[in-house]
């Protein structure tokens, strides 16, 4: 109503929502593009991604395999989802799952010394290092970030678009 | 409840999509890799052990196959083997038509470990070759021995 007053907390409660709610919608978009980014030269190249995932020397080459032949159509489409805004509680579980399993990989891979490639973006992947450990850490906080926000909507509005 | 069935759904349309859109991709993994994932094994008598690879390459009854990139074996190899690099065989078995069926072929890659031999093997053995065995212990375990090896090659 024109010129009604509104308490201030209400009001500093509705600027706090806005500012999460953009929070929320940048991360999304962010992650959306990254994902899809890093999943499209993978998917058309997917023996290439293969050897890169047996290079970490956690799983043998039939696993590289199978993990070359779904990961990144599961990133390729978590990354359709956060962009479009749909299903974002599944996509940023998801994410979140992904961004935390890629970190404990170059982590492990890092810790145990080897020389590799990381994978993540195909073949315009760098080399596993401190930098590529660090950049790690900050997707999976803001993952982590992205998820907490979506959870902590009201029920019935993470699923909508 | 209802995110855990999403992400269920969105999982299984991730294996479908991927397994697809492989299968349309010149450059996928091969779907005969895939299966062959799930078959590859191999029996005592599939089997030869490194000193009597040597003794069969001293008298000259053994065909070495390196299943190796071309890079492995540009830096060295078992003597006189022939490199045929395993992907390369997975998507173009008809490569092997031109062969000696008759030859007794002994395939090796560097782990002793690693499954590519036995499923090289299911793939020749399918093509109608019957004497084809895998080098227990791998290229690895030939150089340990102290086997012969040459050096350098197609890269």
């Amino acid at each position: 109503m024109a010129g009604a007053w509104i308490p201030q907390g209400i009001r500093g409660g509705a600027v706090k929502t806005d500012r999460k709610s953009w929070i929320e919608r940048l991360l999304g978009w962010g992650f959306g593009l990254l994902l899809i980014y890093a999943s499209w030269g993978k998917i058309f190249n997917p023996l290439d991604f293969a050897r890169a995932v047996e290079n970490y020397r956690v799983v043998g080459y039939s696993l590289s395999l199978y993990t070359a032949a779904f990961l990144p159509m599961l990133e390729f489409l978590t990354g359709l989802l956060l962009l479009a805004g749909v299903w974002k509680d599944a996509a940023s579980l998801v994410n979140l799952c992904l961004m935390a399993v890629f970190l404990i990989l170059v982590a492990q891979a890092a810790a145990r010394g080897l020389d590799i490639e990381c994978g993540c973006f195909g073949s315009e992947s760098q080399t596993i290092g401190p930098l590529k450990l660090a950049e790690n850490i900050l997707y999976a906080l803001l993952a982590f970030i992205l998820w907490r926000l979506i959870r902590s909507r009201p029920a019935g509005y993470a699923g909508r678009l | 409840m209802k995110t855990f069935r999403r992400i269920l759904f969105l999982g299984v349309l991730a294996v479908s999509a991927g397994l697809a859109v492989n299968r349309i991709n010149p450059r996928g993994i091969p779907w005969r890799l895939l299966l062959l994932t799930w078959t590859a094994g191999t029996g005592s008598g599939e089997r030869t052990t490194a000193e009597d690879a040597y003794i069969g390459m001293m008298d000259q009854k053994m065909v070495f196959i390196d299943l190796r990139d071309g890079q492995a074996f540009g830096i060295d190899h078992i003597s006189d083997a022939t490199l045929m690099p395993f992907l390369d065989l997975a998507r173009h078995p008809g490569s092997l038509d031109g062969w000696d069926r008759e030859k007794t072929y002994v395939l090796y890659d560097f782990d002793a470990k690693s499954r590519i031999p036995a499923m090289a093997l299911n793939l020749m053995k399918a093509r109608g070759f019957r004497n084809v065995s895998v080098l227990s212990e791998g290229f690895a375990g030939w150089l340990e021995r102290g086997f012969p090896r040459e050096f350098g090659g197609a890269l």
